[in-house]
Parts: structure tokens; C-alpha cells; sequence
């Protein structure tokens, strides 16, 4: 069989959009056409070069619509937030839309948002579909993939961890943003880094709720916190003794009858030492639990050689989970794309050498 | 669309029978209308009663050609041993069959079976599925599902370890078949219970390289065990000092002269006292994605608090099968397999 090449532009350069222009360098399966920029530094560099790798003889520019009016498959659509418009505006230039960055399944909420992609859909006779590692993965495509060897679902948990103390040096600089090192009453009193991703995570549990046949009606929120046992020195951030030193993030998806059917967790925490209470879930990323006959779960991590410490790969990991998906989704009939859509996506090119 | 109830039969009534009749009548998704025994003893019985639940209204039968008669949208097939012509018999009765046992994905190997099946689903507009844990899910949609995430993939390894002392005690009566408690040279010498077990498991290897666009050119095995350092007791068996106290089975299935899919199958009666000290660890799978980024994928038992329950897997074997049954009543006529079944979404599981 031939091998069908897929022609795409890569929207912004930040780190997702770095890791996708080295993806589609790499993979004999993608032709870089284009890389669309938003600062004038970036603009008419080459794309190699904004990645970190050799030149590609593709240059980064800030005029869109110049590559909205190239002949490509899809866009690989990375800004920091989705653009509903822009999205829209992308897909009936007649290039199929694949995103890390919002609208992973239609929910009531974002009805109307999603109403306009399908239409520009149906209108440029293209296709878009968003996923990532969680929302889009792990809270989504696996629990529904793990339910496939049980009898009975209870309940589905779905848990992040991200244990800053496994060298995550660079997290440093984001800890007071975070909440960390400032009392619980101050933590609760303001919004914190997780407020507005309820929206998002609401999506994987819908999905995952109307794969197994049920519907969220409502979903709740409540967040837990650590606090030092004594004076934690994280990097050159000090976390006092008594203020907050790891956070954990509920949210409890309720089917129609007020069960509680989808609980995602997230727990960010700067260790496992002088801290209560402690969240230990061992050296794993993502844990998915579904309570039920047999309760049954999943860890997902890094596989890492000497220390022994798994460590997690999120930007990787959401890039390609996406990426994956792009020439499943140029070919599939126009309209939003859902994991059920898509099917088992057999991601092309990526087993090379 | 599918069905609010599909009407199935159960084939056969051993440990994973007996698991898909109770699914079958707790799920309001199927119905039950048929039983088979392969034992005339067992024939006449409630299929409720076997299973060790209430009675179902539905008598077990020995008679094929009573099953055959039945108006039914599919087959559970899961005998201890497969036969080809019974399922092409099923298939040309217009039933559909879904299997945990034996076929997986068409390779040459069964090149002969498949044909004979392809035919059979032809001819009676029905569908045949095999799915299970392993094969069928842990080593096969499991990688496949976690390529998705890799930006580039090396080689896929998929451990099955077993831990005996993690199973309920009737599996302990399975260690001398398996060349436990043996000398390690009588080991050798003789087939083991996974000598053959290859082949069967190579349909997994081949549906991950096809899927990725590959071709599996041939498979090599190697088999190592570690023997006990002393007496070793086990509820109602001793693994005497020097004996095969685990067993570590390598199934390296080769793509343009690489190994691309290796699977092991490690089983121990525990993680002391053994030389090499391979310490498995307990009971689980694990899916190891080598490349970039290197990623890794435990499947296990959930350990929830107050509830210690024996590894599930007979249950995962069962049900692996089971939920894909709405969907390959749905598919085309002919083989399905993970590549084509789509992504399976079980109808009936939280109730």
C-alpha cells in the first residue's frame, strides 16, 4: 500500500507546537507546509529552528490568512487557549482541526460553541476532533478501553499525580501561583491553578458516562489540602511550616439518579515528607480504578531505567495523542470527532527505523 | 443501531461459562436462551444452577442440533479446546460467535482455520470476534490504544506475571502440569504447558505490528526458570530445594530484523527463596512502550479498602469477549477483530 502523506500546518510554536514540528520532521507520514506564529520575533524564522532541531525550510509566519489559503490536510491547533472562531475560521478554509486545547466532547454547556464547528465543519467539508493525555486519554479513552474486561461499573476514579519533588525543578517558579506556601485560608480564599479546568475534565467524564450508556447531570467540586509539617525547602521556594504543601482536587461526576459515577482526582504535592495528610499513590502518573465487578485499575507512567522513578510525560504524551489521531481524522466524514467516532486510531508512521 | 437485548447462548459451562451466564443475567443488555454442556451429565440442569445463582428458566442441552435451532443473535463459545467446525456450524446457522479461546487475528499459522471460518460467516451473514485478556487485550489492544500517546515506538513488551500465591488456592492444582516442583533438567526435556502456547499468542503480536503498518517475519522462544533455594510449602503442594519455582517464557516476534513485540510470561509461587531472585512481584500485567517518551502501563486487581478478592483474571478473560458481543452482532459479516471492531463502548455495565 502506498504510503499517504499528510500535508499540515502547525498553529503557534510554544511546547506542544515545538514538539508536533519535530513530530512531523521526524515522520515520513507528515509534510510540515506551514507554522503559523503570533510574535514578530518568531516571524519568518524557520521552523526547525524554533524547535530546537535542524532547519526544515519551513518559515514561521504571522500572516494566517496566507496559510489558510494553502492547500493542506489539517492543522495541528496548539495555542495556550482555544478560539472558537479561529477553530471555526481554520475548518472552513478546508483544513481538518486536530487540539490539544478544549472541546473534547460536546456537553450542554458549550453547546452553542460546538454547534459553530460543526457547521464550519459541514461547510468547509472538514473534520475536528480534541483530545490530549487528560482531558482526552487517560480520563477518557481508558477507563471506557478498561471497562471492556468487567462485568459491572460502580464507579470510575480517575487520578493525576504530579509529585514536584521527582525533579521537577522547573516547577519552582510556578509554586506560589499555584497555592503552594500560603495558608489553607488564603488557598481557599482565591482561585487556583485547577478553577476553570472543570469545564474541560466535565467533557472526559461525559464521555466516558454516555460511552457506558448514562448521562452526567451535574458535577462538584471540592479540594483538599497538606499542609508542612515543618518548614519544607523545595528548590530555592520555602514552603512555612502549617501552609499548604500539597492540593487535591476532587470532582465528582453524578449520573441522573445523584450517583456519583466519574470522580477525577488531581493531587499536586511538592513530596510525600513532613506533610498531612500524605497522597501517596506510589510512582505513577495517572491511575484509573474502576469499582465494580472485579474492580479492576490501570497506572500510567514514565518507564525510566536507573532510578527507578517513573516519570510522567505530559506534553509529550498530549501532543501525540492528538498528532496520533490526524490522518484517522482527515479521513473520517466531516463533523466533530468523539473517541467513538475515531474508533482504535492506528497511529501511522510512528514505528520507524 | 443496536439492540435494547441480544439474545445469546452459552457454549460450554466450565469457569468461564459459568462467569458469562451470570453476567448474561444480571445485564438487562442480553438474554439467555441456551446453554450447552459438553458433559450429557450436566444436560437438563438449570443454567442458573451451574452457575451458582438462581434459576434462569433456561435448561442446559447436549444436543447440537437443538442449539443450532435456536433463534439466537449470538454465540459465547468457550470450551476448554476449540473446534473449528462447530463454530463454522454456529456461524451457518446464522448465530454470530465471540471466543476468549484460541482465535484472535487471522496469521498463517491458522491460515486454514480462518479461511474455513470467513467462510462459514459468509455463508450465514454472521461475525466472529476473539477477544480475551491475554490474548486478546493486554497484549494486543492494550499497546495499540497506548501508541497513541508515543511519538515514536521501538518495541512493545507486554508482561503477564502470575504469582500464585496471589490466586485463589484451585490454581496451586495446576503447578505440576505447569513444571513446577520439578527438576530443572526434567524441565527441559520435557514440553511444559506453554511450549505450544506461542503460536496462539503470536495472533496478538501480528495484529500490533499490522495495525502499525508492519509485518512479524518470525518468532523465537526461550524459556528460563529459577529454582527453589530451599523447601518451599504451598497450601497442599511443597516445592522441594532445587526445584522449577518460576518461570520466565520469552516470545520475541521479529519485524525487519528487530524484535518488535517481545512477550513474557513470567510465573513464580512467590518472590523469596528462589534462585535466579527475580522477585516478579505480584500478580499483574505490564505494558512497556520502549521509545520516545518510554512509556509503561500496569493492568492489575484494585486493591480497595476492606476487600482482598483473588486475581481477576478468569473474570477479564470472560468479559473481555463478552462486551464486544452488541457490537459484532453489529459489524459486517466475517472475521472482526480489535482493528475493525471500532472502539467498543459495553452496553448494560453500570446498572
Amino acid at each position: 500500500m502506498a504510503q499517504q502523506k499528510y500535508r499540515v500546518i502547525q498553529w503557534t510554536t510554544g511546547t506542544l507546537g515545538k514538539i508536533g514540528i519535530r513530530h512531523f520532521v521526524d515522520n515520513p507520514v507528515y509534510d510540515l507546509v506551514g507554522v503559523a506564529a503570533f510574535s514578530a520575533d518568531k516571524d519568518g524564522k524557520d521552523a526547525g529552528e524554533l524547535a530546537g532541531v535542524a532547519p526544515v525550510g519551513v518559515n514561521a509566519t504571522t500572516d494566517l490568512d496566507a496559510l489558510l489559503a494553502m492547500d493542506a490536510d489539517c492543522v495541528f491547533y496548539t495555542p495556550q487557549q482555544a478560539n472558537v472562531d479561529e477553530i471555526c475560521r481554520i475548518l472552513r478554509a478546508g483544513k481538518n482541526v486536530a487540539s490539544p486545547t478544549g472541546y473534547f466532547y460536546p456537553t450542554t454547556t458549550k453547546a452553542e460553541d460546538y454547534a459553530k464547528i460543526e457547521a464550519a465543519c459541514q461547510e468547509g467539508g472538514t473534520s475536528y476532533h480534541g483530545s490530549g493525555i487528560h482531558p482526552g486519554f487517560v480520563g477518557d479513552l481508558i477507563p471506557l478501553v478498561l471497562s471492556r474486561i468487567t462485568s459491572r461499573v460502580d464507579k470510575v476514579q480517575v487520578y493525576e499525580l504530579v509529585n514536584f519533588g521527582h525533579s521537577l525543578a522547573g516547577a519552582v517558579k510556578y509554586m506560589h501561583s499555584m497555592g503552594f506556601g500560603v495558608t489553607e485560608a488564603e488557598f481557599r480564599a482565591r482561585p487556583n491553578v485547577l478553577t476553570d479546568s472543570i469545564q474541560f475534565f466535565a467533557e472526559s467524564m461525559a464521555q466516558v458516562a454516555e460511552g457506558l450508556g448514562r448521562k452526567i447531570a451535574r458535577v462538584s467540586d471540592e479540594i483538599e489540602v497538606g499542609l508542612a509539617t515543618k518548614d519544607i525547602q523545595f528548590y530555592d521556594f520555602t514552603i512555612p511550616a502549617g501552609t499548604v504543601a500539597a492540593q487535591h482536587h476532587i470532582w465528582t461526576g453524578m449520573d441522573e439518579d445523584g450517583k456519583p459515577l466519574v470522580v477525577f482526582h488531581a493531587i499536586y504535592t511538592v513530596g510525600y515528607d513532613n506533610i498531612e495528610p500524605v497522597w501517596n499513590l506510589g510512582d505513577i502518573h495517572y491511575k484509573v480504578v474502576i469499582e465494580g465487578d472485579p474492580s479492576s485499575e490501570m497506572l500510567l507512567s514514565g518507564h525510566d531505567g536507573a532510578d527507578g522513578i517513573g516519570r510522567p510525560y505530559g506534553y509529550v504524551w498530549t501532543a501525540m495523542a492528538v498528532v496520533n489521531a490526524i490522518p484517522a481524522i482527515c479521513d473520517a466524514p466531516p463533523g466533530v470527532l468523539t473517541h467513538a467516532d475515531l474508533g482504535l486510531v492506528r497511529p501511522r508512521g510512528v514505528v520507524r527505523g | 443501531m443496536s439492540k435494547s437485548s441480544y439474545r445469546v447462548i452459552q457454549w460450554a459451562t466450565g469457569r468461564l461459562g459459568k462467569i458469562a451466564i451470570r453476567h448474561f443475567t444480571e445485564n438487562p443488555a442480553f438474554t439467555l436462551v441456551g446453554a450447552y454442556v459438553s458433559n450429557p451429565e450436566k444436560a437438563g440442569k438449570d443454567a442458573g444452577e451451574i452457575a451458582g445463582i438462581a434459576p434462569t428458566g433456561v435448561l442446559t442441552t447436549n444436543d447440537v442440533d437443538a442449539i443450532l435451532a435456536l433463534d439466537a443473535d449470538c454465540v459465547f463459545y468457550s470450551p476448554a479446546r476449540s473446534d473449528v467446525e462447530v463454530i463454522c456450524r454456529l456461524l451457518r446457522s446464522g448465530k454470530n460467535v465471540v471466543t476468549s479461546t484460541s482465535f484472535f487475528y487471522p496469521t498463517d499459522d491458522f491460515r486454514a482455520q480462518y479461511d474455513q471460518i470467513e467462510a462459514a460467516c459468509r455463508e450465514g451473514g454472521t461475525s466472529f470476534h476473539g477477544g480475551g485478556i491475554h490474548p486478546g487485550y493486554a497484549g494486543d489492544l492494550l499497546p495499540l490504544t497506548l501508541t497513541r500517546i508515543m511519538n515514536r515506538l521501538d518495541k512493545v513488551e507486554v508482561h503477564e506475571i502470575v504469582n500464585f500465591l496471589d490466586e485463589d488456592t484451585e490454581a496451586l492444582e495446576h503447578l505440576p502440569l505447569m513444571g513446577f516442583a520439578i527438576d530443572p533438567k526434567e524441565f527441559e526435556s520435557r514440553p511444559n504447558l506453554l511450549s505450544g502456547a506461542y503460536k496462539i499468542f503470536a495472533q496478538s503480536q501480528a495484529m500490533i505490528a499490522e495495525g502499525l503498518g508492519r509485518k512479524i517475519d518470525n518468532v523465537t522462544t526461550r524459556v528460563e526458570v529459577a529454582t527453589a533455594t530451599k523447601d518451599i510449602a504451598l497450601p497442599g503442594a511443597l516445592i522441594p530445594k532445587g526445584t522449577v519455582a518460576a518461570q520466565r517464557h520469552e516470545w520475541t516476534a521479529w519485524s525487519e530484523g528487530k524484535p518488535l513485540v517481545v512477550f513474557y510470561a513470567c510465573y513464580t509461587i512467590g518472590n523469596e527463596d528462589m534462585e535466579p531472585d527475580w522477585r516478579f512481584g505480584k500478580t499483574r500485567y505490564r505494558v512497556i512502550m520502549a521509545g520516545d517518551p518510554p512509556t509503561e502501563l500496569v493492568l492489575q486487581g484494585a486493591e480497595l479498602p476492606g476487600e482482598h478478592l483473588p486475581h481477576p483474571g478468569y473474570t477479564w478473560t470472560a468479559m473481555g469477549g463478552v462486551t464486544a458481543i452488541p457490537a459484532v452482532c453489529e459489524a459486517p459479516p466475517g472475521v472482526v477483530s480489535h482493528l475493525n471492531v471500532g472502539l467498543v463502548r459495553p452496553l448494560g455495565l453500570v446498572r
